[in-house]
């Protein structure tokens, strides 16, 4: 079947992938186009918010598709094989920095260092996203990227499941402890975020 | 109780989202509580979730690089050409090792060069039927045309064909029998123009019956009164009652009672071979009687119409070939 370029964009993510195993350069442009934003601000979530490193982890990711389209395996949604890839990517970073510095989940210092959840005065959405990356930051890799998935990928249990090759259940818990911890985390922000709330309903309603 | 149905018991985060803790039903109360530390908890929990669902994910966002873009898809190209890239200009340039048989020009052209070698040798390879297919324009010309008996001896070469001979003895014989034979020739010639046999033979076989006659043990002939030469080389007599095979190119026949020889061109084989009725002229009364019967029983259509061996020669085993493989007109 003959395609034009802007069939492409109306394709599923499994049909481009089909495309790209038969070396169509444009099914893969456009599978790059549809991921590469969503992908690189997921490695930049997962690698300490390392733009550089996420660049880099971005191309790698795509270069295995490029050189290796058939570890696609058919009829498996192309989204969660996609970012089981990333996953166990960030999961090697994890342990190689871990082997190098002998600490887990060390975080760079400028990070740390900008951290802090004392409560500001201009607090906004804005200010509740950065303590929110803040408190990310601390999580363990296995519920930062649960978390990444459910509510900036906005991937259903099941996909993430998939995705991260585990049990619904298992990230259900996760999911779950996830939310507890951050609302720890976040409490000294809680009174004003929930007045902020507050505020946000009493707008929508005048 | 629809609308308890509508959440998962065991997802908090459905609960979280869509109902206060007040709005909670006793087994969803008791469900969170078994998890959560208190009521209060869980508005907490839920605040920060509904807040979490209005965050704008895509403020902020790092870009992917332009560059990446480019390098992916220039690799996804050359990847898609595949890893032999052929150069032309490169053809016979010396490699850098400076070894003259890594050049690719030679070893492209040695290649050929051997695949051309292979190849003229299997086509041109000697088969088992090559001397057949060689032979086959003559064979057809001497099948299609039996030359008038007068033309086919002023081809005698008698000489020659008892030069062959073990023995002077029957060299000089031959050369007798030679000149009696050329004088009783011309001297038949004339009185038999209008009789002289022009037999016609046709095949009806196809090339691959040709190919079985090459491997056929050839003809034999039964009496004793012809000799028969293979391509003059080498001249046997049959003896009486003797059934031998032959299978030459030319055959000369030397019916010794007639004490005449003719010599057949017959690319093939003894196939060929016609016989005249000079010869049955030259046939003794015995042996016209003792080949009778076979030729009754067995040959006696072979020569029609004119069938000048009527009461001469037997060709046992020469029938039973001739008419496997050819049909007389």
């Amino acid at each position: 079947m003959a395609l034009l370029g802007k069939t492409y964009h109306t394709f599923s993510d499994e049909d481009l992938m089909l495309h790209v195993a038969a070396k169509d350069s444009k099914a893969f442009a456009a599978l790059y186009d549809r991921y590469s934003g969503r992908v690189v601000n997921y490695f930049h979530r997962m690698l300490w918010q390392d733009e550089e490193l996420a660049q880099d982890f971005m191309q790698e990711l795509f270069m295995k598709i490029v050189h290796k389209p058939e570890l696609y395996q058919q009829g498996r949604p192309f989204k969660t094989w996609f970012f089981s890839i990333a996953n166990n990517m960030c999961k090697n970073e994890y342990r190689r920095r871990e082997v190098r510095k002998g600490t887990a989940n060390e975080l760079p210092e400028q990070v740390m260092g900008e951290s802090g959840l004392g409560i500001e005065s201009n607090v906004d959405h804005t200010e509740f996203r950065a303590r929110l990356n803040e408190a990310l930051e601390e999580l363990d890799e296995a519920k930062r990227s649960v978390f990444l998935l459910r509510y900036e990928q906005d991937m259903s249990i099941k996909e993430i499941s998939e995705a991260l090759e585990c049990s619904e259940g298992t990230v259900k818990s996760r999911l779950f402890y996830t939310l507890k911890m951050l609302n720890s985390k976040l409490k000294a922000f809680e009174g004003i975020g929930a007045m902020l709330i507050i505020m946000n309903w009493i707008n929508e309603w005048i | 109780m629809n609308r308890h149905k509508k959440y998962d018991p065991e997802d908090i985060e459905s609960l979280l989202l869509n109902k206060r803790f007040d709005e909670l039903y006793p087994e969803e109360e008791a469900f969170v509580l078994e998890h959560l530390d208190s009521p209060d908890e869980y508005e907490t929990m839920r605040r920060t979730l509904l807040e979490l669902e209005q965050i704008d994910w895509s403020e902020n966002q790092i870009q992917p690089r332009r560059d990446i873009r480019r390098t992916l898809l220039a690799e996804f190209k050359s990847e898609r050409r595949g890893g032999f890239v052929f150069w032309l200009n490169s053809l016979f340039a010396m490699p850098e090792s400076g070894r003259w048989y890594q050049n690719r020009g030679l070893q492209l052209a040695l290649g050929l060069l051997i695949i051309a070698l292979i190849s003229s040798l299997l086509l041109f390879r000697p088969t088992p039927g090559h001397h057949l297919a060689d032979r086959s324009p003559e064979h057809s010309n001497a099948e299609r045309t039996v030359e008038p008996i007068s033309d086919s001896l002023e081809r005698l070469d008698l000489s020659n064909a008892i030069a062959e001979n073990n023995t002077a003895a029957a060299k000089e014989n031959a050369e007798e029998e030679t000149h009696d034979l050329r004088l009783d020739l011309t001297a038949r010639r004339d009185q038999n123009k209008d009789m002289a046999l022009e037999t016609e033979i046709t095949t009806t076989t196809s090339a691959d019956d040709l190919l079985k006659e090459d491997s056929f043990a050839g003809v034999a002939f039964d009496d004793a009164h012809l000799k028969i030469s293979e391509q003059a080389d080498e001249i046997q007599s049959v003896a009486l009652d003797n059934l031998a095979d032959y299978t030459a190119p030319q055959v000369t026949i030397q019916n010794q009672n007639a004490e005449s020889t003719v010599t057949y061109t017959a690319p093939l084989s003894t196939t060929n071979v016609y016989v005249t009725d000079e010869m049955y002229g030259n046939t003794t009364q015995e042996r016209i009687v003792l080949s009778e019967v076979v030729v009754t029983e067995e040959g006696a259509d072979l020569f029609e119409p004119a069938n000048p061996f009527a009461e001469g020669v037997s060709l046992k085993m020469y029938k039973s070939f001739v008419d496997e493989l050819y049909t007389s007109r």
